[in-house]
């Protein structure tokens, strides 16, 4: 099977700054990547470059298509979520199912209706009376419907309370996903997503810093919780990273074998957020 | 490809609701308006007797002067109610949607950008338009229909002094050449509107609005010239426009003879020959396209949504 995106090279500069700068990767069909980075480290403008939203630099092909030039087949076969505050206010709810279902050849106005149908929203409100929850409810009750190969996700739960959140995140797994499916997600909030995800990218300053399948993470990080003089001996192992926590010291360790570090401390693999800034702090942090 | 266009344009109808609510509003004010007056100058202050009587002594070419005038005068209501209408619509129609960013929304579509801005500019330039028509058809029947009834109180013929007189539709054939006259001719402020809503971080008014009073006043004091003032506003004073849709040398005396045409050739006073044969109704295209074309470069690759 051929990549949904191979990217080589690919930069987008604004002025002097490198929003993105010089990166390369590849996603396979079928898996869920979790594009991390803390805010204005460039993940969005990854985003937009492989949405066709703006130009760049460097060779970008999404599902065999050059996004920018040939946006519009491209749009046919992904969906993207920016932020679920932007579907228009003012529209009704049937009006923009009809709209939607005018303009996309692979919208199911069917499916959309049943999805809809479990939902308090009602077809003849507008989109500025409902609820932010049900703003949500609505623009999934979309991207159910449209058969895309890809699905785009930007901070899609920004600013939706928890239970929101999480149904959110159930249904696009349970109902959307499957083996031909891939989802590119970016989120302030790892935790939420780190569950689901098949595969990890950290960005920062414009770089990719990991680009890892969750087993290959698994394989290779291991946080060890320890203290005293296995402290002491655990540190001489080189950790990538260590903090303090209730007089513990937790150290994170790249390439070290994990039998080794057991017979020191607590030996776990790290959660995505405590790995993110032991990549991106290092040492020192 | 009727379908897709069809719902973009139903999606700005749906949006800017002002496109039909305000030939709405102008609509029932002109109609109570013409109601008001029918009702005290007929039932009070002449009577409708003396009003028949007196639409009988002028004969066809009165009563037809009368009642279109009645008639048409309200339109002119309507096209100053059309000209803000379609302003406003166009410098709001590609920033709206950055502004309350649904742009990511429909971008998130398989839309072209060409076909967005060609929805809108279609919008302005052809619905717009045609909605005011039907609501100016409209009135006009409704008018006809009170004047009737006047008529019929002071005991007249309805038919003989209100709608045999009234070249009804020669009126409309005339009201939709000059529609069309406009929209052509007026395209490349349309267009100019168009640009700046999809390029100005804000303050979309001013950008569109500035430049005619900046740039004749650079000009002055530069080149001690005025050929800005006399190509960009001499076409906004509609008088070349009309000038070009009419035949005759002198549109005064022609349109002067107005009431005397009523009763027969409204339309031998329309020439589109000369209007299309203008140079600056080609001109005036040629800048739309560009106006058009560089909306439509701003809503690819304006990227004032970033944050991140």
């Amino acid at each position: 099977m051929t990549a949904v995106v191979r990217a080589r090279g690919v930069s987008k500069r604004y002025g002097s700054t490198r929003a993105v700068d010089d990166v390369s990767f590849d996603v396979e069909p079928g898996r869920i990547v979790g594009l991390i980075g803390p805010n204005g480290a460039g993940k969005t403008t990854l985003l937009k470059t492989l949405l066709g939203l703006t130009d760049c630099e460097g060779e970008l092909r999404v599902l065999g298509l050059d996004p920018f030039r040939q946006r519009k087949q491209l749009m046919q076969n992904i969906c993207f979520v920016a932020d679920v505050a932007v579907l228009p206010p003012w529209i009704r709810v049937s009006d923009l199912l009809d709209f939607v279902a005018a303009v996309h050849p692979n919208f199911s106005r069917r499916e959309a209706d049943a999805f809809l149908e479990r939902t308090p929203v009602r077809r003849d409100a507008r989109v500025k009376e409902l609820s932010k929850g049900m703003v949500t409810q609505l623009h999934l009750s979309i991207i159910m419907a449209i058969d895309a190969k890809l699905l785009v996700l930007d901070e899609p739960t920004l600013g939706l309370d928890i239970l929101f959140r999480k149904e959110f995140y159930t249904t696009v797994l349970n109902d959307y996903f499957d083996q031909q499916r891939t989802i590119i997600v970016t989120t302030h909030q790892v935790e939420e997503i780190e569950h689901i995800l098949t595969d990890v990218m950290f960005i920062d300053d414009g770089r990719v810093v990991l680009d890892e399948s969750v087993e290959e993470v698994a394989a290779r990080y291991v946080e060890l919780t320890t203290s005293g003089d296995r402290a002491e001996e655990a540190l001489a192992l080189q950790p990538i990273a260590r903090r303090d926590m209730f007089g513990k010291k937790v150290l994170t360790f790249e390439g070290v074998d994990r039998d080794r570090l057991r017979g020191l401390g607590d030996v776990k693999t790290p959660g995505l957020a405590d790995l993110f800034v032991a990549k991106l702090r290092g040492a020192g942090a | 490809m009727i379908r897709r266009t069809y719902f973009l344009v139903q999606r700005e109808l749906w949006e800017h609701r002002a496109l039909y609510l305000t030939p709405m509003v102008i609509a029932f004010i002109v109609t109570l308006g013409v109601a008001t007056a029918l009702v005290t100058g007929g039932g009070r202050i002449v009577g409708f007797e003396n009003m028949v009587a007196g639409l009988q002594v002028g004969g066809q070419a009165g009563s037809a002067a009368g009642v279109a005038a009645l008639a048409v005068g309200p339109s002119t209501v309507f096209v100053v109610g059309l000209a803000f209408l379609v302003f406003f619509y166009s410098i709001d129609a590609l920033y709206a949607e950055r502004k309350d960013r649904s742009i990511l929304f429909w971008k998130s579509l398989p839309l072209t950008d060409t076909e967005v801005v060609l929805s809108k500019l279609i919008t302005a330039a052809l619905v717009a338009p045609v909605i005011t028509f039907g609501f100016v058809a409209a009135t006009h029947i409704v008018i006809l229909c009170l004047s009737s009834v006047a008529v019929w109180i002071g005991g007249g013929s309805a038919w003989e002094l209100v709608w045999r007189p009234v070249p009804l539709l020669q009126i409309w054939v005339l009201s939709v050449y000059l529609l069309i006259g406009a929209a052509l001719w007026f395209l490349p402020y349309i267009a100019w509107g168009l640009f700046c809503s999809a390029f100005a971080k804000k303050n979309v008014f001013l950008w569109a609005v500035l430049p005619f009073f900046v740039i004749p006043l650079v000009e002055r004091l530069l080149f001690d010239s005025n050929l800005f003032a006399r190509f960009a506003l001499g076409r906004l004073s509609y008088m070349q426009w009309i000038q070009a849709s009419f035949s005759g040398d002198n549109l005064h005396v022609a349109l002067g003879d107005m009431p005397g045409r009523l009763t027969g050739g409204l339309l031998s006073l329309v020439d589109p020959g000369k209007f299309l044969a203008t140079p600056g109704l080609w001109g005036g295209l040629v800048v739309a396209a560009g106006f058009t074309a560089g909306a439509i470069y701003f809503r690819r690759y304006r990227d004032d949504t970033s944050n991140g």
